[in-house]
């Protein structure tokens, strides 16, 4: 296989700067040939194409909104009674289809520890239906059924699923796609449940100019407000990527989703971050160290 | 060979002597002992298939839809609450056009909450595009599921079994059960296409617009009227192999009749008692038994009440704000006939109630001398016998 | 009768290609690499973020190929040039500058290249007068270009204030003939001992096709203040070029001066004088020396103290200098004509002093030059290509008034040396590419060997710094104070390999593609085609004009333009 290969075709509908798009191309990218893409009604619909197009060059199937899981576990266990081999069958789904209506039927999977990979591509709204909150918007966040900013958590989905057990789960962002797709393929690998969780940005739906997509994806990572980490067998965490530490203020400036936050909110957000930063790092077992990574005491 | 079998575990043979290959199911009062008998089956390696634990029946439905579309041949069952949640599904099902044969028990959908056979379920599932097969009893359910397999994988529609919760799936009678050689000779083998070629990828079921749509759907709608050549077909090759047959409809006693009776399910057996009751006082009446509902069996409806001057439906369910759902379709389905009989329609029955065979004769009855036909349908609740 | 589920449900082949969404953008992402600062403030223009890109990898000789397009002394440049490149990196504005010339240093250290060498079929022959930095650079261009090179160098070797103005404590020996080593491998005639006249000059214009005046300043300017004869009193250059030795034992040296001479010519006394106290005495404040920060921190890490704002008056003593009157003093700089003015106080304070060394810069000895050429300074007046006005006649260095900087000297006579070969005997200035805003002459794109960057000089600004982890910078170690003043060795170690290799890994690669893909991979239209490392192509029938690839580039190479 060659590495500079593509699963995903331009001429697709998504807006110009789409997170979402250039998520589902760098993971089916990293997943090759030997793959069955499941789409649910999402951004990722309107990305995959209309009747009679379609922009995935791999077999694929539309279905439902909050069975991404099911079908394609079903699907990886019909591949199973066939005696048809070493095909990954990977399941897009978006935030609202994972964190909310879709949270039963994934959790079901993951008990059961169905064998598919299932790619929650996160944009924290529910885009393609104009931009409403999900119970994976952040907290203060605007959306329109969330004018004044949503109140109420983000969601945190990974230790949900790390509760399940599963065998691999990562967090990834588009901004970093060389540790994107190292983790879709370490998840190939694996049998049994894999959950990635990325962080797509979009410029619609977060009110920034569209060029900041991939930018935006890297801010939220050295700000800590999404920090890129690995959860092997339910248990053991591992950041793969440590940040420099950002001020969260200079990841939500350049968002207008956050245009109303005063500075007191802005002090919460960032204690906030702080708080579930150091959270990981104790549930952290192992962390790449970096050579030099603080500065030295100047003089 | 014939064993004393409850309408559940006579199903769950059927799906062993069927081949399916994989299972994906929630439990759900009166539909348990289908999946236990399953699980039990897969467990120790009777049946050779994959038993997914779903959790909850939607994506049970969901599950079987995609196994089916990989090239499967899939079986689930459910009733009541359950059945209702699959609604979504149930379109989604019939739209993919997947052979999935479903066993479905009566049982009434809370509120209130009670336990009891009532074919509300099914019947308000009408619209989903399934086939809908009603049992009267075991037997009758094992023969129908194995049909259903042979129907659904040919005109590739999914197919509902329907019995009655409790009064069928827990009443333990004797039932035939065939031998695997004799349902090879009828069922083929599991060959159903895995639709994910890599060969030439493709993507199934994306959005189509309105013209599309409507060519799809009319493409069903004439499918599932072409179906019923195929369920004729269907239950002719089994009379052969098997002697038994059912028809769409059946008629009992409707020779001379100017009077019939029209029944599913369960509560045939106690028309038949009471049919047989009035003709020994002298009255010319008939039993039909509606076994196809989907796609509805019209002509054959007419073809039998041609002569009949009175038509007495009773229903086991309820669509609020109109009345019985089968004498509401029959009616619809006799309107264009020159001479229509008068239909009386009757509830009886909801959530289990008993309804005696005296109590039949009693409408009969009266219905014999009524000449006008009402909107709304008169209620066997209550009444005495 | 098994129907194919082909027509009952939708099933879609088609490629989403045939929808050109190229046609939503006005723009499309242009690569164009660009100039570091670093290289704009560079009076060479090397090329610097493509010699740390070969450093971080490990390649040294390719690193040191790289530097010798445009500088024929990193070992000599890479241990004294004030490095204006430093000073510009953009790194600074992330947390600190990359240590570029301790990189440099270890470049010409570890690495093993050879100059480019060219053949003319008819080479011209030029005479170089002055075997300093401007000259020899000179020399160096114009042999790698395929020319003949006379050099004529008063002094005994050649080499100039590398050789007798910079102390072996700053520029061993064994470097310096090892640099100069790589020019004399190349062939020029050298002509040593050899003190160009008048009359030698009009032979040499006769002889050669050109010639390159490089004579350098030497001459000590001289303070006319009372006292100046007076035993004990000695001025820089000549002190440090060896011809007016300290005589006798000294306990208070004084060095009045605050430029790297005045450092150099205080920290040779320290270790001459091992038992002498030396101080340095200077105009300007404290805070604005002149001299390199390394230069005056290592002095005074050796004990040396410094003052500021301080300007001598008057020499005392009885015979021999025995103290020296100062009055405060404030430096003042004519905005319009750069002169630089002394404005006296009234503040009087006596220092003892034995010995007294004046740094107070260097002054022209033309006298002996065609007058047309030399301007009311007796400077010699040429333009920015280094021709006079007289034909044939080039010049450079500290002779034409540029900054005195070894690193400027060796840019004055590139320029030169391209002028040269231009052959720019007419009127016309010669057609010498310029890079940057500073408009230097880059070598590399002269003979057209080099990577095409445009003149754009990339600023912080366009470059995406985000993920760049903070890192402090390598600096070289040095020898501990106390134990410098004893001898002149080396007192900075300077990097090993390793550390030269992480520190040049600092670098952020302003204007230079890195190779990263992110361009690449983040496009989410996937119109950006990858054809080999660092080459790349845009399918305009897919591109939206996003510009996400150019807002995420971390080297700022690309810029999204209007299409035509």
């Amino acid at each position: 296989m060659d590495a500079w290969d593509e699963y995903l075709r331009p001429g697709h509908m998504g807006c110009p700067g789409c997170g979402l798009a250039v998520a589902m191309r760098l993971v089916l990218k990293a997943l090759g040939p030997r793959t069955i893409v499941v789409i649910i009604p999402s951004c990722e619909a309107v990305v995959s194409g209309t009747f009679p197009y379609t922009a995935l060059r791999l077999p694929a199937f539309h279905s439902a909104f909050l069975i991404a899981a099911p079908t394609a576990a079903a699907i990886s266990r019909a591949l199973q009674i066939r005696g048809e081999e070493g095909i990954t069958v990977c399941a897009f789904a978006g935030d609202g289809g994972t964190f909310d209506i879709g949270i039963q039927a994934l959790s079901g999977a993951a008990e059961r520890n169905e064998d598919f990979l299932y790619v929650c591509l996160d944009n924290e709204a529910y885009m393609n239906t104009g931009i409403q909150a999900s119970s994976s918007t952040p907290e203060c966040a605007w959306t329109v059924t969330t004018p004044k900013g949503k109140t109420g958590k983000k969601k945190r989905f990974m230790e949900i699923m790390a509760a399940h057990s599963i065998p691999y789960a990562a967090t990834a962002t588009i901004g970093y796609p060389d540790d994107l797709m190292e983790k879709v393929r370490k998840a190939k690998e694996r049998k049994g449940t894999r959950f990635i969780h990325v962080l797509t940005p979009c410029p619609t739906g977060w009110r920034m100019a569209e060029d900041l997509t991939a930018v935006v994806s890297m801010l939220a990572v050295e700000t800590k407000v999404f920090p890129l980490y690995e959860i092997i067998d339910g248990e053991h965490y591992r950041i793969t990527r440590l940040p420099k530490g950002l001020p969260v203020r200079e990841y939500l400036s350049i968002q207008g989703r956050y245009v109303h936050l005063t500075e007191e909110k802005i002090a919460e957000i960032q204690a906030d971050v702080d708080k579930n930063w150091r959270r990981l790092e104790i549930l952290a077992q192992s962390v790449i160290s970096p050579e030099r990574s603080n500065l030295r005491p100047q003089g | 060979m014939k064993e004393l079998l409850s309408g559940n575990h006579a199903i769950a043979e059927a799906v062993r002597l069927s081949k399916v290959q994989f299972i994906a199911a929630y439990p759900i009062t009166p539909q348990t002992p289908i999946y236990e008998r399953i699980s039990q089956m897969v467990s120790d390696g009777t049946m050779d298939a994959h038993m997914m634990r779903a959790e909850s029946e939607h994506s049970a439905m969901a599950a079987c839809i995609a196994a089916s579309m990989t090239g499967v041949r899939v079986f689930t069952a459910t009733s009541s609450q359950g059945l209702a949640l699959m609604h979504e599904m149930l379109h989604f099902a019939s739209g993919n056009r997947v052979p999935i044969v479903m066993a479905c028990v009566n049982r009434v959908v809370a509120a209130p909450w009670a336990f009891g056979s009532d074919q509300t379920d099914t019947l308000s599932q009408r619209d989903t595009g399934w086939m809908q097969l009603y049992c009267e009893d075991g037997q009758e359910a094992l023969d129908t599921v194995i049909q259903a397999y042979w129907i659904c994988e040919k005109v590739r529609i999914p197919a509902m079994v329907i019995i009655d919760g409790f009064y069928t799936s827990h009443f333990i009678e004797p039932v035939e059960v065939p031998t695997e050689d004799e349902v090879d000779r009828y069922l083929p083998l599991p060959s159903l296409p895995n639709r994910f070629q890599f060969s030439d990828p493709a993507f199934l079921t994306n959005v189509v617009d309105a013209y599309q749509y409507t060519e799809f759907k009319r493409r069903l709608f004439e499918d599932l009227r072409a179906a019923k050549e195929v369920v004729r077909e269907a239950d002719r090759r089994f009379e052969e192999i098997f002697e038994r047959s059912y028809g769409m409809v059946e008629p009992f006693e409707m020779e001379g009749a100017e009077c019939a009776i029209v029944t599913s399910g369960s509560i045939t057996s106690c028309a038949r008692i009471a049919v047989r009751r009035l003709r020994e006082k002298g009255f010319g009446v008939g039993l039909l038994k509606v076994k196809l509902f989907r796609p509805f069996p019209s002509e054959e409806l007419r073809e039998h009440l041609k002569d009949i001057r009175r038509v007495v439906v009773i229903d086991r369910n309820l669509s609020a704000g109109k009345g019985g759902i089968f004498w509401d379709e029959i009616r619809s389905a006799l309107y264009s006939m020159e001479a229509r009989p008068l239909v009386f329609g009757y509830i009886g029955g909801l959530c289990g109630e008993d309804v005696p065979p005296e109590m039949i004769e009693r409408c009969i009855i009266r219905c014999m001398e009524r000449k006008k036909m009402e909107d709304l349908p008169e209620w066997m609740h209550g009444m005495s016998t | 009768m098994c129907l194919s589920y082909e027509d009952l449900v939708p099933v879609s082949r088609s490629s989403t290609e045939v929808f050109k969404t190229g046609l939503w953008g006005k723009k499309r992402p242009l690569y164009r690499e660009g100039i570091g600062p670093c290289r704009q403030a560079c009076p060479c223009g090397i090329d610097i973020p493509s010699v740390l890109s070969f450093v971080s990898k490990g390649d040294f000789d390719r690193a040191l190929g790289q530097i010798l397009l445009e500088n024929p002394f990193p070992g000599i440049c890479g241990r004294v040039c004030y490095h204006p490149c430093e000073l510009s990196c953009n790194r600074g504005r992330l947390d600190e500058t990359v240590s570029v010339r301790s990189i440099e240093r270890a470049v010409s250290d570890y690495g093993k290249a050879s100059p480019v060498r060219l053949s003319r079929t008819k080479p011209k022959s030029v005479a170089i007068v002055g075997g300093g930095p401007a000259g020899l650079s000179c020399a160096y261009f114009l042999l790698s270009m395929g020319h003949k090179v006379s050099i004529y160098e008063k002094d005994q070797a050649i080499g100039g204030v590398l050789r007798y103005g910079i102390p072996a404590y700053r520029l061993p020996e064994s470097v310096l003939e090892r640099e100069i080593e790589r020019l004399l491998s190349m062939g020029p005639d050298v002509h040593t001992g050899v003190k160009v006249d008048g009359s030698l000059l009009n032979e040499l214009l006769l002889a050669h096709d050109s010639v390159f005046l490089a004579l350098g300043l030497e001459e000590p300017r001289r303070l006319d203040i009372e006292g100046e004869k007076r035993d004990g009193v000695y001025y820089g250059l000549p002190y440090l070029r060896g011809e007016r030795p300290i005589v006798g034992r000294c306990k208070h040296a004084v060095v009045i001066g605050g430029g790297d001479v005045a450092m150099d010519a205080a920290r040779k006394l320290l270790r001459e004088q091992p038992t002498a106290k030396v101080s340095i005495y200077a105009p300007e404040q404290f805070d604005s020396l002149p001299a390199l920060k390394e230069n005056l921190e290592e002095a005074m890490e050796e004990g040396i103290e410094i003052r500021g704002g301080l300007i001598p008056v008057s020499f005392e003593g009885d015979g021999r200098v025995q103290k020296v009157r100062f009055v405060d003093v404030k430096v003042e700089t004519d905005p319009v004509a750069g002169q630089r003015r002394f404005v006296r106080g009234k503040e009087a304070m006596d220092v003892e002093a034995d010995v007294v060394v004046i740094c107070a810069g260097q002054v022209p000895r033309t006298d002996f030059l065609p007058s047309q050429i030399l301007d009311e300074r007796g400077l010699v007046r040429c333009d920015r290509y280094g021709r006079t006005r007289m034909a044939r006649l080039f010049a450079g260095g500290d002779i034409v008034g540029f900054k005195a900087t070894v690193a400027d000297a060796i840019a004055s006579g590139k320029r030169a040396a391209m002028a040269i070969d231009m052959d720019s005997h007419s009127g016309e200035p010669p057609d010498i590419p310029l890079l940057g805003n500073s408009l230097l002459p880059s070598f590399s794109h002269y003979l057209g060997i080099d990577r095409k960057e445009t003149g754009k000089v990339l600023a912080f600004e366009a470059l995406n710094t985000i993920p760049v982890p903070f890192s402090a910078a390598f600096r070289p170690e040095k020898e501990r104070p106390g134990q410098r003043r004893k001898d002149f060795r080396e007192v900075s170690k300077g990097f090993r390999e390793k550390e030269a290799m992480e520190e040049a890994g600092r670098c952020l690669s302003c204007g230079l593609c890195k190779g990263c893909d992110l361009c690449f991979l983040v496009c989410p239209d996937v119109a950006i085609v990858r054809k080999d490392l660092k080459v790349f192509s845009v399918k305009d029938d897919y591109c939206k004009a996003c510009g996400v690839c150019a807002r995420v580039c971390p080297c700022g190479v690309l810029e999204m333009v209007d299409r035509e």
